[in-house]
């Protein structure tokens, strides 16, 4: 069982270095070489995937989970503070004529709200799992 | 001076149906063009979730909440990237062949994910540190 800890944390550095490669290459090569780009993005990432599939099992396992699960809160928790209080903000500036909505700080703003609606919906369906009514 | 004291589900129920009112008044109210209601409505929905808070003396969230939390914010996380990661090379390419152009929001959504995952990535790691 010991083997298996660090067998399993060198396989995801492994996989985190070839997705991070493979999301590089994407972009580099994607506006002179589009198909070289791609077939190489798809390989990186499959060779990443096949290589946390025979190792890295226990990747989603309970210690690594729940240092993921809590930083997933976590982030989660501070996006939902800073856009608490930067939206607000924005919309009251927008209203009094201090600030216009940008496509840019549109799409964040929508972001943001999908991101919170799939969250919702996810907490709702484990709370009714959880707590039968 | 009224101390209404209110069981933890009812503190519950009446602090995510004010968050939920609070968001969607300021975005409707935004879309719609009345900037300065939808403020004020959030603004009085957050202090209804702070005054629901003061109004129990038991916890309102227990662990089973946390565990609920954290699950289902792992999960966001995971759609989230796995969406991303089909997308937005999916986009990449089609840029590259002229299929496809970049907009101001849709490079807005796309740096937000980035940022998004660079904080839970930062944060994976100073929590597998701290343990």
């Amino acid at each position: 069982m010991s083997e298996r800890v660090p067998r399993s944390s060198t396989a995801q550095l492994a996989s985190g270095l070839l997705f991070g490669i493979a999301a590089l290459f994407l972009a580099l090569l994607s506006q002179s070489r589009p198909s070289v780009a791609v077939s190489g993005y798809a390989l990186l990432v499959v060779t990443a995937g096949v290589g946390l599939f025979f190792t890295g099992q226990e990747s989603v396992g309970s210690a690594r989970g729940g240092h993921a699960w809590a930083a997933g809160d976590t982030t989660l928790a501070l996006v939902g503070i800073a856009s608490g209080i930067v939206f607000p903000g924005l919309v009251l500036a927008a209203g009094l004529g201090y600030f216009t909505w940008t496509p840019l700080a549109a799409g964040v703003a929508f972001s943001v709200a999908g991101l919170y609606a799939v969250y919702g919906a996810v907490a709702i369906g484990q709370w009714l799992r959880t707590h039968p009514v | 001076m009224t101390h209404l004291l209110l069981s933890p589900t009812g503190v519950r129920r009446l602090f995510g149906l004010a968050v939920v009112l609070g968001g969607l008044a300021l975005a409707g109210f935004t879309v719609v063009g009345r900037p300065l209601v939808g403020v004020s409505a959030y603004g009085l929905a957050m202090i209804a979730t702070a005054v629901s808070l003061l109004q129990t003396d038991s916890p309102a969230f227990d662990e089973r909440d946390e565990t609920i939390s954290k699950e289902a914010a792992s999960r966001t996380l995971t759609v989230f990237g796995l969406a991303s990661a089909v997308v937005f090379p999916t986009l990449t390419v089609a840029w590259g062949l002229d299929l496809f152009e970049w907009q101001p929001w849709s490079s807005a959504i796309a740096l937000f994910v980035a940022v998004l995952f660079l904080t839970y990535g930062a944060f994976v790691v100073v929590i597998g540190h701290r343990r």
